[in-house]
Order: structure tokens, then sequence, then C-alpha cells
């Protein structure tokens, strides 16, 4: 026995000693009903709003209806032992629950108490749950990145500190991973996490802390978990207490990551309670302030300003659609509460896009600000090519015949997207994620077969890591990329391609502005449609290009160095017309002089949309193609 | 508990009272009208939908021995608007209102043991003085508080018993 009956009795002696029983005085009121987690309770005419109760055998209750000579209230936890004629008393508190640094590393569940069972939680502060938001005053703008550690969402659809991203999709979309890909990334930063379950299977808590657990993400994260057994009162307050705890780190000037998963069950649980509230019931049986339920909890998201501490809470909430109706009434609602929402789409992720990010109507409103500028840097171009391949893409499933540009774009598109695929519980670095965009941007991958793009990736990944370590380190550090920076990345990938058995032909080397040349192309193919014809033949380019060195590489590089800066960077090297060469080298090649003052006259910025319309143009000339293909594809184009 | 219909009837009857200027009066036609039809004999003929209403109230009127006039009127009023059920919760509310007129408080004095008269009396004063008003005293012995007493007035309840004591100290011991 490692504890003598002796000590025990100190420890208890010790306890009475300054134990001072103090007059008890209170409100009481009688239970007059119980039913579903509701109580009836007569009397109790001061009881606040939202006020705690005090039931019977340790059981704690809600004021939610103040009503003429009743008040309902709703039981926090198991209601099986109470009674008619119960007494219920006041506490004069409004429900609190306990903050403070012994929380983190710990599952608790909404009222607090220890689930994991490590001990009692030696919290010394309490917060209420409910607070109101902080003003206008003590705010501050979105200006630093949470870095969630995928790719997609860090280059696309960046997340600011303080701000509120919606993650919303069907069930098994992979919206958790998300969450916890973004959890995990924080190891080694200064984010502390708390991650609210609200209505999940207690299962799947388990398997969250494992995860969380096992990459060593425990260490700054608090799990605040509601089970789907668990009351409804519980899965209620779940999010308001796990934000309450936030806020306390919040408030010292730290920066908090508040994940809610999801708020559609929270939803669904106060829809029970206001139902046997006998609120009057509204749109899909929700109570009339659902809306104000949500906004309230993710108004309390902020950064707050310099004078205030500093600190910043963001928050992410999750939002499980039925089917894909984003215009049902809890998603349309919190939709319209955060600052945007990355939307995870079922069929991307049954296609093994995952995560499955639907990138075109996944938005940010506000954290473009807070993006790292080596980010902006890379990024830009990525939006933009991803956005002109779906377009593409869309209609070239009925074309076999297309012209270089098109395919070009659509073989970077798809190259571009691979690269975006990530596995999960494995978040990237930003100095990682910058270079491998960057790669795929400037069209180094467009030799890489699309299948052997993640095995590109991988390897150049371990080649960065262990022959050019301090090249992530500067880029790691200084968070943007400065020309030096740009030949240096330029130089490690063409190494890399040199070895991975990919290299440049030499036919690009004249040209140095690659999206110049697609344009060039498009006139040639509508004055030789014939020529287009071997194009139509679809094979894999890699194995043919084995033999030519990347030698010319190195000159494509050097770009208009004002290019560098924005979004629209350069594309110094491999162009879509080598990648093309083994098949549509016809018109490419009888033209070079065209091309030539085509790509001097062009503006970096300026000449996606042109192109892109001279790219259509070509493809919708019926009289000028003499195949039959094309005719067909026009409406579909428009 | 007190429903809407039930302090309308103890208000009407309380205004009459106090034109009348005989609260007391009323409060015990009000007991024996209580007694009278909340005994379950009398109550389940009275509110038995099947005989016709005007024999049901002629059970009452033909005793007048049982009740003075006025008192046989009320219980004819609740038999015909058919708030039988109601006479607790009327008079509840009529010795609430009488109270508050009056300026006194009830309170219910909770003790383990049966108080000695001049400690009885010694709460009392306290409490008035407390509450600066008079104090109607109703004691309860419920060996269950163990000790010490509980004194409740309307939804106060001040608890000074050795049980709630003892829980408190289980909570301090339990908890850390």
């Amino acid at each position: 026995m490692g504890i003598s009956t002796k000590e025990i009795s100190e420890v208890i002696r010790e306890r009475l000693k300054d134990f001072d029983a103090s007059l008890v005085s209170t409100d009481v009121g009688r239970i007059v009903a119980t039913s579903d987690g509701i109580a009836q309770i007569f009397g109790l005419q001061n009881a606040m709003a939202g006020e705690l109760l005090e039931f019977p055998h340790e059981t704690y209750g809600l004021a939610l209806n103040l009503e003429e000579d009743q008040v309902r209230a709703v039981i926090l936890g198991d209601y099986g032992h109470l009674h008619e004629g119960d007494e219920v008393r006041t506490t004069g508190r409004l429900l609190e629950v306990p903050v403070g640094e012994a929380l983190i590393g710990r599952v608790v569940s909404p009222l607090g108490q220890p689930l994991d069972g490590k001990g009692p939680v030696k919290t010394t502060k309490t917060l209420p749950i409910e607070k109101i938001a902080p003003g206008v005053i003590t705010r501050k703008r979105v200006d630093s990145p949470v870095q969630t550690g995928i790719k997609a969402i860090d280059a696309m659809i960046p997340i600011g500190r303080g701000q509120r991203e919606l993650i919303i999709g069907d069930r098994f979309t992979g919206k958790t991973t998300v969450l916890l890909d973004t959890i995990i990334n924080q190891k080694g930063k200064d984010l502390i996490c708390v991650y609210v379950a609200i209505g999940q299977n207690a299962a799947s808590i388990a398997r969250a802390t494992a995860t969380l657990e096992e990459n060593g993400a425990m260490d700054y994260t608090i799990i605040v978990a509601a089970t789907a057994s668990d009351a409804a009162s519980l899965n209620f307050i779940a999010p308001y207490a796990g934000c309450a705890m936030g806020e306390y780190f919040m408030e010292q000037g730290k920066e908090v990551l508040c994940c809610y998963d999801d708020l559609t069950k929270q939803a669904w649980a106060y829809r029970e309670l206001s139902l046997n509230l006998r609120r009057p019931p509204g749109r899909e049986a929700y109570p009339g302030d659902v809306f104000y339920l949500h906004s309230r909890l993710l108004e309390r998201a902020a950064k707050m300003s310099p004078a205030h501490g500093g600190g910043s809470l963001t928050a992410l909430p999750v939002i499980e659609t039925q089917a894909n109706d984003v215009s049902a009434f809890i998603p349309t609602n919190v939709i319209s509460i955060t600052d945007g929402q990355i939307y995870l789409q079922s069929d991307l992720f049954n296609a093994g896009q995952r995560p499955a990010l639907n990138v075109g109507i996944s938005v940010s409103r506000v954290g473009g600000d807070a993006q790292t500028k080596a980010m902006r840097q890379v990024s830009g171009q990525l939006r933009l090519d991803l956005a002109q391949y779906r377009e593409l893409a869309a209609f070239a499933q009925f074309a076999s015949d297309l012209d270089t540009a098109t395919r070009n774009q659509l073989e970077r598109g798809a190259r571009l997207t691979e690269l975006l695929k990530q596995d999960k519980y494995q978040p990237v670095p930003l100095a990682e994620q910058v270079a491998v965009l960057y790669a795929g941007t400037q069209g180094y991958l467009d030799k890489v077969p699309v299948a052997r793009v993640r095995e590109w990736e991988a390897g150049f990944v371990r080649f960065l890591k262990s022959e050019q370590p301090d090249l992530l380190a500067a880029i790691e550090k200084q968070k943007a990329l400065d020309d030096a920076l740009f030949e240096r990345l330029k130089a490690a990938i063409s190494t890399f391609n040199d070895q991975f058995g990919v290299e440049a032909d030499k036919a690009e080397a004249p040209k140095p502005d690659d999206k110049s040349a697609p344009k060039a192309q498009a006139p040639t193919a509508v004055a030789e449609p014939k020529a287009q014809a071997p194009a139509k033949v679809e094979k894999a380019q890699a194995p043919a290009k084995a033999e030519t060195t990347e030698a010319p590489k190195p000159q494509a590089a050097p770009p208009p160095s004002g290019g560098g800066q924005g979004g629209g960077g350069p594309k110094p090297a491999t162009p879509p017309a080598a990648k093309a060469e083994p098949k549509a080298q016809a018109p490419a090649k009888a033209e070079p002089q065209t091309q030539a003052p085509a790509k001097a006259e062009v503006e970096p910025g300026e000449e996606r949309p042109s192109q892109l319309n001279q790219i259509r143009a070509a493809l919708a000339d019926p009289p000028r193609e003499p195949k039959a293909k094309p005719a067909p594809k026009k409406p579909k184009d428009k | 508990m007190a429903t809407a219909a039930a302090r309308r009837y103890a208000k009407a009857v309380f205004q009459l009272a106090e034109e009348e200027r005989n609260v007391e009066e009323w409060a015990s036609r009000l007991t024996s009208v209580r007694a009278l039809l909340s005994d379950p004999d009398v109550a389940a003929v009275l509110t038995n939908p099947t005989i016709p209403n005007d024999q049901r109230m002629a059970l009452i009127s033909d005793a007048p021995h049982i009740l003075d006039p006025e008192a046989t009127n009320l219980a004819k009023l609740l038999i015909e608007s058919n708030r039988v059920g109601d006479v607790g919760a009327i008079e509840d509310e009529f010795l609430r209102l009488a109270d508050v007129a009056a300026g006194r408080v009830r309170a219910t004095v909770t003790t383990a043991v049966e108080l000695t008269p001049k400690d009885r009396d010694r709460v009392e004063n306290e409490l008035s003085k407390r509450l600066g008003k008079e104090i109607r005293m109703h004691v309860v012995v419920d060996p269950l508080i163990l000790g010490g007493l509980k004194v409740q007035y309307g939804d106060r309840l001040v608890d000074a018993s050795v049980s709630t004591r003892l829980q408190q100290l289980r909570r301090r011991l339990a908890a850390s």
C-alpha cells in the first residue's frame, strides 16, 4: 500500500480544520414535472435567465425559460433520479467551466470534468460559458496566418488568426481530418488548440484523441467531448464551453484555435431542447434563435488589438450537409456567419482527390491578407491555372482533338491537382509547400507523368531536406522569396529533375516565357487544322524524352525580374510546347518566328484571359475547322 | 401551485372580503369550502359530468348546516364553472393575498427536534426583526436534517441544517 491510513486521516484533518460551513441562503423551487431532460419548476421567482440551478444529488441545470409562475430548465447530465417535488435551488452563478493551463492535454466533458482517467483537473479559475464577443474597439484586422499544413488550403484558401472558416461537406469527406491535420501542424508553434467534439460517437472521439496523441499534438490541445450518448443539454453547451476555455488563453495574449466538430449536431441538440421547452418551432423545426445560437458563438472568434493583449481565437466550425445540400437551413446560416468556407465533396473524395477540396467554390474572405508572402508569390499562378484547368476540363471531355495550348493547360492542371493531394495526418511545412508548388506552377513538372507526380514530390522534398536544408530554412525564415531564392530554388529543381529522369527539352531554351507560346500557337492551329491531327493521339510523353539533357534550363531561368512578386509570376521553363513536341511538333516548329515576337509583346500578367479567348476562338470556329467534332463543342464552350 | 384561474378567483374573493372588512371570516369560509370540496367522495360526485349541473348544485344548497350562505354561493359558483379542483389553490392564494395586505410573512421552520416554546419565540422574533414584518410561523419536525434548522419564507430558503453542512463537507473532501 502506497499510502498509509495515517496519512489519509492527516489530510482529512487538515481539510476539516479550515472547513467553514457557511450558511446557505438560496431561492428554492420545487419540480412540478420532468420529461426529456427538462424540468418544470414552480417557484424560483428570482431566477436569472441562464442561471445555474442545483438539483438534488449533485445534479445541475440551466434555467432557460422564465415563465409567469414557473421556470423551465434543462438538466445537465442524467435526470433519471429526479422526481416531482424535489427541491431546486438557485446558485446565483451563471454556468461556468474551469479554465487554465491544467486543461491542456486533457479530454474533458463540457462541464470541465475529466474523461481521460488521468485524475482530477487542477484548475483554479472558471469562466462563464456564455460571454459577449469582443467589441469593435478591442479588435484588430486579421494579419497573420494559421498554417494548416494542407497545401490546397494554405495556398488557395488561407486562414488567418482570428478568422472563422467553415468546413462543410457530406459525411465521410474528411472534415475531421482537415481539423486534425491543422492541429497536428501546430506542433512546435505558438497555437493552443481546442477540439470540441459534439454529438460524435465515443469511438470517433477516442480515435481523434489517439491520433493527436500519436502525433504529439496533445501537448498543446484540449479536447472537449460531448458524445452522442450525452444529454442534448451537454451537446448544446459544448461549443460554448470549449470557446470559454480558449478565450482564457486569448485574454492572456495567446493564440488559440477552436475547432467545433460539428455544429450541425449542436443545432440538433438545441432543436431538441427547444421543442421540449415548448418554444415554437420554425423552419425545419429549429427554434427562432438558431441563427443567434451560432452567430454568438462564432462572433467570439477575434484577433485582439495589441492594447488588449493581442491574442487571437480562430474558429474552425464544421457543418455536415445531407446529400451536398448547402442550401439547407443550418448550412446557409453558418455560411453567412463565417468568413469563408472550405467545401469538401464526396465525389472528389471517391475519385481519390484527398483532401477532397472543391477549390472552385471554397473561399476565404479575410485570410488572403494574412497569407505569407512566399506563399502568395507562388499561389496566385496556381489559382489561375486551376481555374482555367477546370473550365477547359469540363468541355475537353467531349473533345479528342485539342490544340496544343489547351492540352498543355489540361496537362498542367492535372499535375497541379495531383500535387495538391496529400496523405492524412501528414501536414507539410510552409517552405516545402512553397518549393513544391513553385515547381508545379512554373511547369517543371510538366514532363513528369501524372501518375508519378506524388512520387516526384516526395523525392523532391527528401532531396531538399538532404541537399539543400538551408534553402528550406531560408524560405521558412524570410517568409518571402527574393530573386536569389528563386534562383536557388530553380537550380535545385533542375538538379532533382535530372536525378529523377525528367529533363527539359532543348526546344524550350529560346523561350524565356512559355505563356506566350500557347498564344502564338493558337492562330497556328486555326490556320493549319490538319496539323492538329497528331495531337489526338493520347500517349505518355515521359519515356519518349529520356535522352536529352536539361542543360538549357538555367538559361531559360532569368525571368522578367519584376514578375517574381505578382501572382502571375514568370514561367521560365518547360513550356507546353516542349511537352507536346513528339506529337504536335509540326505547327509549333513551323513558325518559330511567330512565337518569338509574340512573347515579346505580351505582359506576363495580362495575357491569360486573352489567351483563353483565343483558344476558345480556335476551338469554336466551325468554318475553319474541317473536322466535325469542334462544332458541337461550341455551345458547350460558351 | 396556483393556476391563473385560481389566482383570479382568489383575487375576486379577496376584494370582496376587503370591501366587507371581514377577511378573517372569508378565510375560514374558504377553509371550510376547501375541506368539503376536496373530500374525495364529495369531489367525485361534484366533478362527475354525467350528473346534471343543477343536481350537483342542489346537493350543496340542500345542506345549509355545513356552509353559510356566502360559502354556499362560492361552492355553487365553483361547481358551475368546473373549478372544483382549484379550490385548494384558491385558498392558498387568498391567504397569500391576505398576508401581503396585512404585512405578514409565512415562514416554515424545519428542525430535527421539537422546538421549545422559548426557542420558537426566539426564532420568530429574530426573523420578524430581520424581515421587518410580522411572521406567521409554521413549524415542521424532520429528523432527517439531523440538527440545526431551515427557514423558508416565500421562495427564499436559509439553510443552516447539519445535513447540508455535512453534504458541503463531503463535496469539499471529494473535490481534488
